[in-house]
């Protein structure tokens, strides 16, 4: 019953934006903005051709990866960061430094450096996106109640040595801190997903023939709107699916946050 | 793995030797010379006002952070040091404030967790555990979160949290204090038919002090009258501990009143 609710919310909103496109299309012409429906005709023929279906999954395999590499990366680091303190003391002063820095704008020196390919493509949304996830799983780590981690060294057996802390590290981590700090870094990650759509867009705008941000661009070059339009849409979905997908994980590895919140 | 497993080791009774314990953090004292002596299969509960230093003497009790004086023995039987007579440290179970479950963890992963730490089989863990949600009344409650478990499920869970690697000594931190009068009642009587089973040595800290006497076959009180004074502690035997009926008695009003006025101002 939730999920038809949720997907009627969905249709809803996407019939309301289409209601002011269609009134946008009206007013500006069709030069400038097609109407939804010629655009989704356009769009149901051009997605069955190979050329789309190219552009569409080098898009998705690039923003994928790139998220996918950003999570592998920057939750482990986040975790260390948020546990170490002596770690974090050194190691903070660079990540605080250059997270204000725009990564996106050293896509030219990346192209120079690492050459032109999916490589730099691929590294420029890891660096924009990781940047997020450490900091907030980090944050996450530090603000965790007092009480679970005595909670925890209270259930490791007591030693002669006093050694309950040196053992027990796996444990640890399978067991406190990455179940404490999963849910703010799904959640990093789902809003990294956008962010991650945006740099890909521009990283694909130039030097390749591949992807649906080159294939906006050269659509938009040749005054052709309706693929243009394709394109648009394409990353919009590609978008909501890797939201869904951020939302999935959530609800099926931290299913006892969303309980709590409710 | 059943031989890595601590659990598997037989059950002895321990006692708890506390001499002169103090702590300091910088220049404030929270514990002040703090003796007590507990031998095997008794209780001991510790009462007194918020700040006295209550939970933090439990916490150096569970070595859960070191004393800036003064030394923790745990105590075999035979009057000798556990370690020596056995040859391993006693188990010791530490039921937190509140609570201290974890939220990310259904009832039967919680209860599993001491368990998995020791390296238990799934199928001894299982079977312990099945065993001991039909003791606590709790079977329905497996699969849920805390957050879906009422005040008195939670605190049922946390003292089968506690009582699941067989410990021979369980350490309580005001374990009642957030549960309603008749869950309250409901519970003391459960911890005191659980040590008539187990005979596992305990000790309790309360705000309580009719808690603190059904409870206690020891009463340490520690009173604080100023902040500037020293800790005042007294100690009271309870010769009708665990005695049927107990609440009914009339020596049990006695000794609650005697408590009682050792924690009010002017007694010395």
């Amino acid at each position: 019953m939730n999920k038809i609710r949720y997907l009627l919310k969905y249709i809803l909103t996407a019939a309301v934006l289409g209601a002011l496109w269609q009134a946008g299309a009206v007013y500006f012409g069709e030069y400038i903005l097609p109407k939804p429906l010629d655009v989704l005709v356009y769009a149901f023929s051009f997605v069955r051709e190979e050329e789309f279906l190219r552009h569409f999954l080098s898009s998705a395999y690039r923003v994928c990866l790139g998220l996918f590499l950003s999570f592998v990366l920057a939750f482990p680091l986040g975790l260390y960061m948020g546990y170490k303190k002596r770690f974090d003391g050194f190691f903070a002063p660079f990540v605080f430094l250059t997270y204000p820095v725009p990564k996106i704008v050293f896509l030219p020196v990346l192209f120079l450096i690492c050459g032109i390919g999916d490589f730099s493509r691929i590294l420029l949304i890891v660096l924009t996106v990781s940047y997020q996830i450490t900091v907030v799983t980090r944050a996450s780590v530090r603000s965790l109640d007092r009480k679970y981690f005595d909670s925890f060294k209270s259930l490791l057996p007591l030693t002669a040595q006093d050694g309950r802390k040196k053992h027990f590290r796996l444990q640890k981590l399978v067991h406190l801190l990455v179940p404490a700090a999963l849910p703010s870094a799904l959640t990093a990650l789902r809003l990294a997903s956008g962010t991650a759509i945006a740099v890909l867009f521009m990283a694909e705008s130039f030097a390749t023939q591949e992807g649906l941000g080159f294939l906006i661009m050269d659509s938009w070059g040749r005054g052709d709107t309706l693929p243009m339009f394709t394109g648009i849409l394409s990353l919009c979905i590609l978008g909501i699916m890797l939201y869904e997908f951020c939302n999935f994980l959530e609800y099926r590895l931290c299913r006892w946050n969303m309980l709590q919140a409710k | 793995m059943a031989e890595n497993c601590l659990v598997a080791a037989e059950r002895h009774m321990a006692g708890i030797s506390a001499e002169c314990l103090c702590k300091r953090y910088g220049h404030f004292s929270v514990l002040e010379n703090i003796s007590f002596s507990l031998p095997p299969g008794k209780s001991l509960s510790v009462i007194g006002k918020s700040g006295c230093g209550k939970s933090t003497l439990l916490s150096i009790l569970a070595q859960l952070q070191p004393c800036t004086g003064g030394t923790v023995h745990f105590t075999a039987e035979n009057g000798l040091s556990f370690f020596d007579t056995y040859k391993r440290m006693p188990r010791l179970s530490y039921v937190l404030q509140e609570y201290g479950l974890f939220p990310w963890k259904t009832a039967y992963e919680n209860l599993a967790l001491p368990l998995q730490i020791v390296n238990c089989g799934k199928a001894e863990i299982r079977e312990k555990i099945t065993a001991l949600l039909e003791e606590l009344n709790l079977q329905e409650t497996a699969k849920r979160y805390p957050c879906e478990l009422s005040g008195g499920q939670k605190q049922r869970l946390a003292l089968g949290r506690a009582l699941i690697s067989k410990p021979e000594i369980i350490l309580l931190d005001e374990p009642f204090s957030s549960v309603d009068a008749i869950n309250r009642e409901y519970l003391q009587n459960l911890i005191l038919s659980l040590w008539k089973k187990y005979r596992f040595t305990f000790v309790l800290v309360t705000h309580s002090v009719s808690e603190a006497v059904y409870l206690g076959s020891g009463i340490l009180s520690l009173a604080k009258f100023a902040e500037n004074r020293p800790v005042q502690q007294t100690y009271f035997e309870n010769p009708f501990f665990a005695e049927d009926d107990m609440r009914e008695h009339k020596e049990f009003f006695e000794l609650c009143k005697t408590v009682q006025h050792s924690l009010s101002d002017g007694y010395e």
